[in-house]
């Protein structure tokens, strides 16, 4: 029977339960003090009793010893007894006197004359014993000539006896003894003098009492002989009669007897019951505070456990829709049942969640794979229609036709650009992008990201413009890529939303703390701005400031999403402070790592010292002039500057020290930089003055210009500052070098092949390709670079050529039927290393994932070119090649 | 002399050998102030056991061996041996009794010193209650006192100093004691030869008295303090060996523990 008995209950019975074990033990322990203190108390009383009948005997000895001096001392006693002495005469007349004697002593049943043999001359008590010699203790001890008191074992029972020599001279003529018998009358003289019931007892019988016949028969002559043999007290109460009886041994005189005292104890029981009575009151008023203590505390320890109850109740039907099972039993017993119905059920749960999560990374994985392939699957066709429209740009075009072959370019950039954005989202979604920690030249790669908008920028006639932190280290570590990442995703944001007006770049070193850096991009613009509604979700996936963007600027919205990823994955974040129609500001962290004595790839050589050069700065922006005064400045440089053509005349003519160069921006209104130079170059007292220009891509002055105005150097907005310091030692004469080396080999390349696209290489090239309209293009390409070139559909077809003949280049795809591009690279490697030129491989593949282009290389391959490629860049990478050392 | 202190270590017990305890005690409180011994009086060897099964004393001193029941958990230990001897009062001239005289004075059929060769005086026989131990060791040892009954006369003492008392009290009495007890009363009473042997240490070692009590002491071992170990490693010291044979006794090895 389980019935559904609250705790509470259970807690005040078991809390009840205990106050009442405890005050019972504590009555019980009570009670048998007060016992322990009443026969203290009785103890004391019996030994005080024992005390006043020793000191009773005493009194008695005294006045019998008093008698008994006065007797021996009679004169007509001591005659009579000393004729009856000497004659044998005159005891009748002793006997007479005797009698008459006897009465008139007090309380004595004892009165004896023996003459000096111990015979019995007269005796009052019976039997009469005339001429016997009894023996009895005391007369032959007096006849020695003491007086002795003594309790004898005579005749006439037991008594207490005093024995006294009679002298005749010095002689002793007989002995007289006076005394009492130790009976009841006896007993009973003393119990009224103590107020007790005396009895007098040996260890064999009860001697004499006080007592009625019928209570002496009560008394234990087993407790007499136990009190002897352990000569201790020993004590019986009687509740009923209210008496105590303590049975005690003493010394009196010269026996020793069991006394029996009878006690009336009923004050003292009173007082116990009293006492007990007072306790059983105390018990039950401590039973019932226990209770109520008891009960408040289970009302404060039930109500939040009973709500505990009830929460887990809700909480397994809201969870999970039903309620937990009731299977009656107490609050904790609920509480357990809920409990155990909730973990049940989530452990449940979790199994599904497990298991979902395990569908959910297969799917995921599934969908991966699906992304490398679809990756795959475009961007062979891409590669296809770009390079085709590359081509076709490079023939003979009418107007119309050329429009069409751009668009469809731009249409096909445009689409690239969207495939790129949707895997590495997804990528990093997936995880699956690990970031590199390599050392890089932090100012180089910023820059090179913002150079890369240079032409975008111009075609909408923004200005661009960069500005790094001179403290900035130059030698980092991280991932170059990603940084660069980062950036183009910003300003290809900014360019996208500004249709006039600026985008400036700003990096910053922040906090170095402990080897590392906290980098922070900004890319300020003076677009479109964004809504303060929208500006929350601008970094979420697929979301722009709203449906319109989209349809207006076109893009997968992804750019920024993958920025906010990207910088939380370098440690730090991304934030946007816009306002509608006056231009926004991304402004992002980054953690890097500093680089000390690492080498970072196609480093600067250090440069000579500008401290001290004067410059002067004309441009009609602002911001443009600001950043270059900056960069300047902190070379040491001396800058002035000019927001127009007009001022920078002026200044020229007031200066006190001539400026060792000047730095004019081409497009400026009223007076722009070429006249300005010309001006210049026209006063004699200027003629020593370097000439630097900065113009935007779209302008390309004639080398006949530049030499007639003599332009140390021409440097393309963005300005990249390594660019600007050569630019600006090269036109001071400090240091030989090219104007431009600030810029990467591939970019360089990069538009030099842009630049003269049908230029000759005349380069023998074994393309392995083996899908036939990548091939017709690749060829096409080939050819426009008047290269020969040898097709292989697969690996081993690539063997067999190159065993017949050698090449400058080798272009491999990676994935073919038969012997792929790794595997076909391996071999061609193994049979390089006995001593054969090694061919450079340059790896043609679809797949962008992260890891393909380590794949490649650790399969041997020295390039990776990755598809769809423009004719610019598969120039640069065989011009790079060809030119490289064995 | 150091007097005992007020928690000098308190030795309770049987009667008999109180006279020479308190002879060793005495000996042993002169050696340091700090271990001073007490030998109450007599409250009989069942005293002292009592007090040593109820922890009330770590010490007590008994005349007889406990039985098995009496000494679980504690230990005895004998360490002498006191002759029982009849003792007579100050006016009996008799100095030797024979073992069926001796039964006959105390069953009451001689009551007269003069049928002994002594003063025409009662014989006031002065007997011991029968639990007790030198009355037990006569008893067993004497045949023809084991199974008399007392004279009605006589006067029952129950302790060692009421036989003292009495015997001293009453000059033509006759009792019985152990030998040191009888030395400690320093009396004018007298020990009598029994068939002719007179009781003391060399009659008790070579066995030709063989009415013998032997003393020992009882305590429980984990409850011994440094005092208690200390006295009884002095009685069974070369100096408590000393005291005991000037009491009269015969000292008795150590038994191992």
């Amino acid at each position: 029977l389980r019935s559904r008995l609250s705790l509470g209950f259970v807690i005040l019975g078991v809390l009840l339960l205990v106050a009442l074990i405890a005050v019972a033990a504590a009555y019980l322990v009570n009670v048998r003090a007060m016992h322990d203190v009443l026969m203290a108390k009785e103890f004391e009383k019996a030994r005080s009793i024992g005390d006043i009948v020793e000191l009773y005997l005493k009194e008695e000895v005294e006045k019998l010893e008093t008698l008994a001096q006065g007797l021996k001392r009679d004169v007509e006693l001591t005659a009579l007894l000393k004729r009856y002495d000497a004659t044998g005469e005159g005891r009748d007349d002793i006997v007479r006197l005797m009698a008459d004697l006897f009465p008139d002593l007090p309380d004595v049943t004892v009165f004896e004359l023996a003459d000096r043999r111990a015979r019995i001359v007269y005796r009052a008590q019976q039997p009469p014993l005339f001429g016997d010699t009894p023996g009895t203790w005391g007369i032959a001890e007096a006849l020695a000539g003491k007086r002795v008191s003594v309790v004898a074992h005579g005749p006439d029972g037991l008594s207490l006896r005093v024995s006294a020599p009679i002298m005749a001279g010095s002689r002793i003529i007989g002995v007289i003894t006076v005394g009492f018998s130790i009976d009841n009358r006896f007993a009973t003289e003393v119990a009224r003098h103590t107020r007790t019931g005396i009895s007098f007892a040996s260890e064999r019988a009860v001697l004499a009492s006080s007592l009625p016949p019928a209570e002496r028969g009560r008394i234990s002559l087993g407790l007499v002989k136990r009190a002897f043999a352990e000569d201790r007290p020993q004590f019986v109460g009687d509740e009923d009669s209210r008496t105590t009886t303590a049975y005690t041994v003493r010394n009196l005189i010269d026996e020793t007897f069991g006394i029996v005292v009878q006690m009336d104890s009923q004050a003292s029981y009173e007082q116990l019951r009293a006492n007990e009575s007072l306790l059983v009151r105390l018990s039950i008023g401590i039973s019932l505070f226990a209770l109520v203590l008891g009960a408040l505390l289970t009302f404060a320890v039930i109500r939040p456990l009973r709500r505990l109850q009830l929460r887990a109740e809700e909480t397994v039907r809201t969870i999970f829709g039903e309620a937990a099972p009731r299977r009656g039993g107490n609050e904790i017993d609920s509480l357990a049942v809920s409990l155990n119905t909730m973990t049940d059920k989530l452990l449940a749960h979790v199994k599904d969640l497990a298991h979902a999560k395990e569908v959910a990374v297969a799917a995921s994985e599934a969908k991966s794979m699906f992304l490398a392939n679809m990756s795959h699957e475009i961007r062979t066709p891409m590669n296809g229609v770009l390079g085709m429209t590359d081509l076709l740009l490079n023939t003979e075009l009418d107007p119309r036709q050329r429009r069409y072959a751009e668009t469809v370019r731009s249409s096909g950039d445009l689409l690239l650009n969207i495939i790129n954005d949707i895997l590495d989202f997804s990528k990093i979604e997936a995880r699956k992008v690990t970031l590199e920690n390599i050392p890089f030249r932090l100012r180089e790669t910023v820059e090179e990201a913002v150079q890369a908008f240079a032409r975008a920028a111009d075609a909408k006639g923004l200005e661009l413009a960069c500005e790094i932190d001179t403290q900035a280290p130059d030698t980092v570590r991280g991932d170059p890529m990603r940084l660069r990442q980062i950036i183009n995703n910003l300003i290809g944001n900014a360019i996208k939303f500004t249709e006039r007006g600026e985008v400036i770049v700003k990096v910053q070193a922040r906090a170095l703390v402990a080897e590392r850096m906290t980098l922070e991009i900004s890319v300020r613009d003076t677009g479109i701005g964004i809504e303060p509604a929208v500006r929350e979700r601008i970094f979420d996936a697929f979301s722009q400031a709203d449906g319109s963007t989209t349809r207006r600027y076109g893009g997968t919205g992804l750019g920024l999403a993958i920025v906010r990823q990207l910088t939380h994955m370098m440690g730090g974040e991304v934030q946007v402070e816009s306002e509608p129609g006056k231009g926004s500001t991304f402004r992002c962290t980054v953690q890097l790592a500093l680089a000390h004595g690492e080498a970072a790839p196609d480093s600067i050589p250090a440069r000579a010292s500008l401290h001290g050069a004067r410059v002067l700065v004309v441009d009609d922006h602002a911001a443009s002039r600001e950043i270059l005064e900056h960069q300047l400045s902190a070379q040491g440089m001396v800058v002035a500057t000019a927001a127009s053509g007009a001022a920078a005349l002026a200044t020229l003519a007031s200066a006190k020290q001539p400026f060792d160069i000047l730095l004019l921006d081409v497009h400026m209104p009223e007076m722009d930089g070429i006249e300005l130079a010309r001006l210049v170059r026209a006063e004699p007292r200027w003629g020593a003055v370097r000439i630097a220009m900065l113009s935007s891509v779209r302008d390309d002055a004639p080398a006949s210009l530049r030499e007639e105005l003599g332009i140390a150097c021409w440097l393309t907005k963005p300005v990249r500052q390594s660019a600007l310091l050569g630019c600006v030692h090269d036109a001071l004469g400090i240091s030989a070098g090219a104007a431009a080396q600030g810029a990467p080999l591939d970019d360089r390349a990069e538009r030099a092949a842009a630049g003269t696209a049908g230029g000759s290489l005349r380069l023998k090239i074994l393309l392995v390709e083996d899908n036939p309209i990548n091939s017709e293009m690749a060829l096409a390409m080939l050819g426009s670079f008047y290269c020969r070139t040898t097709v292989a559909e697969n690996g081993r077809q690539a063997l067999d050529a190159l065993a017949r003949e050698s090449f400058d280049i080798v272009l491999m795809d990676c994935q073919m039927p038969g012997m792929d591009g790794f595997e076909a690279t391996a071999v061609i490697r193994r049979k390089e290393a006995g001593g054969g030129r090694r061919t450079p491989i340059i790896a043609l593949t679809a797949h962008a994932m992260d890891g393909d282009e380590a794949r490649c290389l650790a399969a041997g391959m020295d390039d990776y070119l990755a598809k769809p490629f423009s004719l610019g860049a598969l120039r640069a990478k065989l011009t790079r090649w060809a030119n490289a050392p064995d | 002399m150091a007097s005992a202190s007020a928690d000098a270590l308190e030795v309770p017990g049987s009667g008999s050998p109180e006279t020479i305890l308190r002879a060793l005690a005495e000996a042993f409180n002169v050696l340091d102030a700090k271990q001073q011994v007490r030998i109450p009086p007599s409250a009989r060897s069942v005293g002292g056991l009592r007090a040593i099964q109820h922890d009330e004393a770590v010490l007590a001193r008994v005349s007889r061996r406990p039985s098995a029941e009496q000494g679980r958990g504690l230990r005895y230990l004998p360490f002498a041996k006191d002759a029982v001897v009849f003792v007579v009062g100050e006016r009996v001239r008799v100095r030797n009794l024979g073992a069926a005289q001796v039964a006959d004075i105390f069953s009451g059929k001689l009551t007269e010193w003069s049928s002994l060769g002594g003063a025409r005086e009662p014989i006031r026989v002065i007997v011991r209650d029968e639990d007790e131990t030198t009355l037990k060791v006569l008893r067993d040892g004497i045949e023809p006192f084991r199974r008399i009954s007392f004279s009605p006369n006589a006067k029952v003492a129950y302790h060692s100093h009421e036989m003292v008392a009495l015997l001293d009290r009453f000059g033509s009495s006759i009792g019985f004691l152990s030998l040191s007890s009888l030395k400690g009363a320093h009396t004018r009473l007298a020990p009598l030869a029994l068939d002719g042997v007179k009781a003391d240490a060399q009659s008790l070692l070579s066995g030709s008295y063989p009415h013998a009590i032997e003393y020992g002491l009882i305590f429980k071992p984990a409850r011994l303090t440094a005092t208690a170990r200390s006295f009884i490693d002095f009685i069974f010291s070369e100096a408590g060996g000393r005291v005991l044979r000037s009491g009269g006794l015969l000292p008795l090895p150590r038994e191992p523990a």
